[in-house]
């Protein structure tokens, strides 16, 4: 089946979005050496993007690797604007976090496309239970680090909910490990695995394979 | 506060009134939590007498708060002797307490707990640890397995007593970040955090630790086998050993001091 219209129009923008990540991703490749146009260059992508989708973002930003060292460059919707995340780099602290060891940095250095991480719970960078897209940084074969955006779950599950209204079976929408994102069904909610031994068929979005739409039978 | 003619700023009401809704109370407790972290950071010895602090500015970006409360921080750090501030060219702040005197400095920030705290934390522990890993059996992905089998192997990998213990209360967060629940990550953030001189100063035996780390590991197995009923199970039987062991300990440091 296809998506009914107004799940359609969701779906495309979460592929805009997905699409715009990978286009920052391709900037980054280029701006490498430049220690100083990569902060402003990324906070005003941040700021573009974030203001393009509010209904859907929480957060934008990239983690480059120089070669020396890793760098979190991130900015987060706040209550007055836009505010620069700053995570705890101290190893010895409790709150360490080793960011290139989660996997939204992980996953784009070893499939080398975007990857859909999450729903997670960030208790070490936002704080907050999100989702976060990354396309990684390729300058040839060398990885250099992501880009990518975070989805605001709450945001993302009412704007679902509304959109799925009406459809004539239930959908879920989930990243590409099949863990659910936005429901409609019966027992299904946002962080449960999709048990794909159920009557399950995907919808066709027309977009990565980091997410997918499925129909419930 | 501006304080007018009248003495309008002199009433109790009034200034009880500020005392509750200015914002200083937020500043204290990130100055203390500062300053528990430094003390704590030397007694693991990470931080090594002699050490130079990152900048004023530096350490507010790294903590994410202002240079302010990093500043009052410095200055507790500083009237206790466990840092100086030396000028000029080559100035900064510098470690000077050794590891024993942070020690006895986080022994005697224990009586700031009384038993009942240690045994109603630890309760909350038990209740979010054994829900939380329940639900990890059902929601996590396999990804996120080999993630926790990492996690657990680094506990075997013979670290020192409070690296291990540090290592494990890391562990807890993984289980609990697995379970997909927001609320309960955080229960056992804060739990961890009022529970952390506790937790960072109780020694554990080489054997203590091997067995710790042997039980994590077959925990891990159940959750990974989607087991949750048995992973529970091991999790209770687990917490409510370290707890009274945690209470016990808690005992005999308070008596000691």
């Amino acid at each position: 089946m296809e998506a009914p219209p107004s799940v359609a129009v969701l779906t495309e923008q979460i592929g805009a979005v997905s699409v715009e990540v990978g286009h920052c991703a391709e900037l980054l490749a280029t701006l490498l050496d430049d220690q100083e146009g990569v902060p402003e260059l990324l906070a005003s992508w941040s700021r573009e993007t974030l203001g393009r989708w509010p209904d859907l973002l929480l957060g934008a930003g990239a983690a480059i690797d120089d070669g020396s060292r890793c760098r979190l460059h991130w900015w987060q919707l706040g209550g007055s604007g836009l505010d620069v995340l700053l995570v705890d780099v101290d190893p010895s602290s409790m709150g360490y976090y080793d960011f290139t060891r989660s996997k939204w940095y992980t996953g784009p250095r070893k499939s080398g496309t975007s990857h859909l991480t999450g729903p997670y719970v960030d208790y070490l960078g936002t704080d907050r239970y999100v989702a976060t897209m990354t396309a990684p940084i390729l300058v040839g074969d060398e990885f250099h680090g992501v880009a990518g955006v975070d989805f605001d779950l709450s945001k993302l599950e009412r704007r679902f909910l509304a959109a799925s209204r009406g459809s004539a079976g239930h959908l879920a929408l989930t990243n590409g490990e099949g863990r659910i994102i936005a429901s409609d069904a019966r027992g299904l909610s946002c962080g449960e695995l999709l048990d794909q031994g159920e009557l399950v068929s995907v919808v066709p979005t027309g977009t990565d394979e980091a997410w997918m739409l499925w129909e419930l039978g | 506060m501006v304080e007018s003619a009248d003495g309008a700023a002199e009433q109790p009401g009034r200034r009880l009134g500020e005392a509750i809704f200015a914002p200083v109370g937020e500043v204290e407790g990130r100055t203390d939590e500062i300053v528990k972290r430094i003390i704590q950071g030397i007694s693991l010895g990470v931080l090594k007498p002699g050490e130079q602090l990152p900048t004023e500015s530096e350490l507010a970006a790294q903590l994410g708060v202002a240079t302010l409360t990093v500043r009052g921080a410095l200055a507790q750090l500083r009237e206790r002797n466990i840092l100086e501030t030396r000028r000029g060219r080559v100035g900064g702040s510098f470690i000077t307490a050794e590891p024993s005197e942070a020690r006895a400095m986080l022994r005697e920030r224990l009586t700031r707990l009384s038993p009942l705290d240690i045994r109603d934390i630890g309760d909350l522990r038990v209740a979010v640890s054994t829900a939380a890993v329940v639900l990890a059996a059902r929601r996590g992905a396999i990804s996120d397995f080999d993630h926790l089998r990492a996690a657990v192997a680094e506990l075997g990998a013979g670290l020192g007593s409070e690296a291990f213990a540090l290592a494990e209360q890391r562990l807890h967060l993984e289980i609990v970040a697995l379970s997909q629940s927001p609320r309960l990550t955080r229960a056992e953030v804060e739990a961890q955090s009022e529970m952390s001189d506790v937790l960072a100063l109780r020694h554990l035996s080489e054997d203590e630790m091997a067995r710790v780390a042997k039980g994590f590991a077959e925990l891990a197995d159940l959750v990974c086998e989607r087991r949750g009923l048995a992973a529970r199970s091991w999790m209770e039987e687990h917490m409510a050993e370290e707890n009274s062991e945690l209470l016990e300990f808690y005992r005999l440091t308070v008596r000691e001091g």
